[in-house]
């Protein structure tokens, strides 16, 4: 099996007294367009800045492409194309121009490849960049991240700040040109509609930990809304992966991880039950806003409450 | 409103404590360096001290009254609340003159009690050009003494405070504090020499009477001199009718303030207009179209540090260049010798090495805070972040060709333009004191508004510490007699006076020495910049603080 293309083993890192990652552990094989998802503060961007050398770790390890970031900073980000949400490039040079000026510094710089993703994303060559759009700005953005063609790609919220449309215009733009590049991406964001139209593989980072980890299809999949009588509740187990509970009128309602298991148990009891499909953002929010502190431990009369 | 004026004194008064701290601090020293030197000229040096402290702050606080609330991105707050966007310009406006008024009233103040205690005297008034020097002056009575400090008082006041209007106005319109902060260097240091326009020659009262209600800065003149016995002094002059001049001036400082007012309440307005698109110029790409490879990174990164540094250098020149023209429009350059009038040329050929030295002081520090805040701020320094470049290259080229550029432009091309000009007086003309004396200085200028920047990531606050870092280090230095002619600017004096003499040796009068540390310290603040500007680090929460 070849080597993951960023792998991140029992990372901590504290600022003071705060601590911001907790023996983060994740591991992102070649090719994958892997999303991290979590709130504003959850520790993407210091896991990132991390990979990218910027800041030391306290502890554990982290790899990209093979190379230690701590050690080898600059040989690591030269691997890497990376596209920040608050990055803003020289607004007197044209598209062109910083093309020009970037391409000494990595040894792979296409520019024949440049100008064709400057056409094809409707980027005009010789406008200041401090005339463009931020739509265009940041598509811009985007391919002087990949015009040296590195085989990592970390993104980190690179859509802020862009109008609901362009943001789907970036991401339409982003999902094409992976799928002819190959490279391995690491998409960082907290807007889970546009990490759904692109990502393999989803971890859900909340206070510097990974609470879940997995395809969108196996999380959609194994993370599902239960509902049950409330009055069935005494006789059921309570669900190893639960994730959220209420009650609203005479039901309970409750999100679960490896909610297959959970209703196998269900109706092998014999109790009557419903199951609904849940989008990643619900799931999402369930990791990291869910309650669980409200699981009847005795079955009670039903008090109607309002959801 | 009253809600409005508690906001107000909570946002000023670390900054009023500081600029009180600073006048007494300067009028403890305009005391203590007439009780040592006893030239009888406290008021002119208080003139100075007040004159520079007007203009620095009402930079400072015009930077933040038009543009304090935009950065901070709280202006659509403001205009949320339920009271006119004009009342809370009025507030802000006149918080800030009282914030610039209050500590030289205090300056004032001391040196009044140092005056009428007897601990220090003043000489008998100026009047006019055929005046006798300082020295042959009896000394002034009390009254006197107190009616010439009152009178310097409300000048720099009134002066500054224009300032303060006239930029805050204008900054409305601007981007940024940067933006305001250079203007701001600019009005300030072309005050100075409008300030000159009617104090050569016979003296014509009325003109300077109308001239001193648009302008009160040019109600007073400070002339230095060197005295046999060793040291400096200043002495001052006051237009016949300043408190006139002065009531005149009233009327137009509201009309501003009113004008301020009114264009402050448009800014959410404005904002919503996109206007910073509508006044942008739209100057052609010409480098775009020219296919350029660069051989190297090295390639690029010069490429770029000479895009960014030399327009912000060719301004410098400029700016020189128009306060030499308006030195000569204001005092003609004769051969002394003949009688003649030189050509415009030529004169502006002989003032332009005493214009350039001293706007090359301002301008290094321009450039060396200009070319670094923007890469240590959010955006670019985020760009930088990911590529494979190491801080100290990126830090190392930047330096060192801004660096170049301001020697070479400010320098370099005035000494190959004046080298052969007329030499009549000891400001005109070049010299070889020139030549190996003021290239250092704005070197170290340029260094230590380097460290100011990469130090508190704010240009225009880190500009005006490297020049106030200057001006505190030659007061010092100048403050004792046994050191006073160990002073950078002195000692290019000495040199200069016996070049003019015939003599060009540059290993006497401390040259060796002095210029020697300079040279040193322009290569250890550099150093010291390159650790701090770390790119793209947080910054530290001290001087967050210190700059919020």
């Amino acid at each position: 099996m070849s080597e993951p293309a960023i792998c991140v083993d029992q990372l901590s890192k504290s600022f003071g007294s705060r601590q911001v990652l907790h023996e983060l552990t994740l591991s992102i094989p070649a090719g994958q367009t892997f999303a991290l998802l979590g709130r504003n503060g959850a520790g993407k961007t210091t896991t990132i800045r991390i990979m990218l050398g910027l800041i030391p770790e306290d502890s554990g390890t982290v790899r990209i492409a093979g190379i230690d970031p701590t050690k080898d900073p600059l040989k690591a980000r030269s691997q890497v194309g990376y596209l920040g949400e608050d990055q803003t490039m020289y607004g007197w040079m044209t598209a062109l121009e910083l093309c020009r000026f970037l391409a000494p510094f990595y040894r792979t710089w296409d520019m024949a490849w440049a100008r064709d993703c400057l056409a094809r994303f409707d980027i005009p060559l010789h406008t200041r960049i401090g005339r463009l759009s931020k739509g265009q700005s940041v598509k811009l953005g985007l391919v002087v991240a990949l015009a040296h063609r590195p085989p990592i790609v970390i993104l980190d919220d690179p859509s802020m700040g862009l109008d609901p449309i362009a943001r789907k215009e970036f991401n339409r733009d982003l999902v094409e040109h992976l799928q002819t590049s190959g490279c391995t991406v690491l998409y960082s964001s907290h807007l889970l509609d546009e990490v759904e139209a692109v990502a393999d593989t989803v971890a859900i980072l909340d206070r510097g930990r990974i609470v879940r980890t997995g395809t969108t299809d196996l999380l959609r999949e194994e993370v599902k809304q239960i509902l049950l009588p409330f009055d069935s509740v005494a006789g059921t187990p309570h669900p190893e992966g639960l994730l959220d509970v209420r009650r609203h009128e005479d039901r309970l309602v409750f999100i679960t991880d490896r909610a297959g298991s959970y209703v196998e148990q269900l109706v092998a009891q014999g109790i009557d039950h419903d199951v609904v499909d849940l989008s990643l953002d619900e799931i999402f929010e369930a990791f990291v806003i869910g309650r669980t502190q409200d699981w009847p431990d005795k079955p009670a009369n039903p008090v109607a409450t309002t959801i | 409103m009253k809600s409005l004026l508690w906001k107000q004194w909570r946002e000023n008064q670390g900054y009023l404590a500081i600029f009180t701290a600073w006048m007494v601090l300067a009028a403890c020293y305009c005391i203590g360096y007439e009780v040592g030197y006893r030239f009888r000229a406290p008021v002119g040096q208080f003139c100075g001290c007040a004159w520079l402290f007007t203009i620095g702050v009402a930079v400072f606080l015009a930077m933040r009254t038009a543009q304090g609330e935009q950065t901070a991105g709280t202006i659509s707050f403001s205009a949320s609340l339920p009271v006119s966007l004009r009342q809370i310009a009025a507030v802000r406006i006149a918080g800030a003159a009282a914030t610039l008024a209050v500590p030289v009233l205090v300056g004032a103040a001391l040196l009044s009690l140092a005056l009428a205690s007897g601990l220090v005297e003043q000489a008998g008034p100026r009047g006019g050009h055929l005046s006798p020097q300082l020295q042959q002056r009896e000394t002034a009575s009390l009254l006197t003494a107190l009616e010439q400090l009152g009178s310097i008082t409300a000048i720099a006041i009134f002066g500054g405070i224009q300032l303060l209007l006239v930029l805050s106005l204008f900054g409305c319109w601007l981007r940024s504090q940067a933006q305001v902060g250079l203007l701001g260097a600019v009005m300030g240091f072309g005050s100075i020499v409008a300030q000159g326009l009617f104090w050569y020659g016979e003296r014509r009262p009325y003109v300077q009477l109308a001239y001193g209600a648009v302008l009160p800065q040019s109600l007073a003149i400070q002339w230095g001199y060197g005295a046999e016995h060793g040291g400096f002094y200043t002495d001052h002059e006051l237009a016949h009718y300043r408190w006139v001049a002065l009531g005149l001036a009233i009327p137009l400082l509201l009309i501003l303030a009113r004008l301020f007012v009114t264009q402050y309440g448009r800014l959410p307005r404005a904002a919503l207009a996109t206007w910073r698109k509508r006044f942008r110029l739209a100057t052609p790409a010409i480098w775009s179209h020219i296919p350029i490879r660069f051989p190297g990174r090295w390639g690029a990164l010069i490429w770029l540090e000479l895009r960014q540094s030399l327009p912000l250098v060719t301004f410098g020149f400029l700016f020189a260049l128009l306060v030499a023209v308006a030195a000569v429009a204001m005092e003609p350059q004769f051969n002394y010798s003949t009688g003649e009038i030189y050509s415009i040329g030529d004169s502006v050929r002989a003032e332009m090495p005493g214009s350039i030295a001293f706007v090359g002081m301002l301008w290094a520090a321009v450039v060396g805070s200009g070319i670094y805040s923007a890469e240590l701020g959010s955006g670019l320094g985020a760009f930088w972040r990911s590529r494979p470049i190491s801080p100290g290259m990126w830090f190392w080229y930047k330096f060192i060709i801004g660096l170049v550029v301001v020697v070479s432009v400010l320098d370099g091309v005035t000494i190959l333009f004046s080298w052969n000009s007329p030499r009549e007086s000891m400001t005109t003309g070049m010299s070889w004191a020139y030549v190996g004396c003021f290239p250092l200085i704005h070197a170290l200028m340029y260094a230590l508004a380097v460290l100011g920047t990469c130090w508190l990531r704010k240009p225009v606050i880190g500009g005006f510490l490297a020049m106030l870092g200057y001006l505190v280090l030659s007061v010092a230095i100048t403050s004792f007699p046994i050191s006073a002619a160990l002073e950078p600017i002195n000692i290019y004096n000495d040199l200069l006076q016996a070049e003019r003499a015939g003599q060009v040796d540059f290993t006497q009068y401390g040259y060796p020495l002095v210029y020697g540390i300079l040279a040193a310290s322009t290569f250890v603040v550099a150093i010291l910049s390159s650790r701090l500007a770390r790119p793209l680090q947080p910054t530290s929460r001290w001087s967050t603080s210190l700059t919020a």
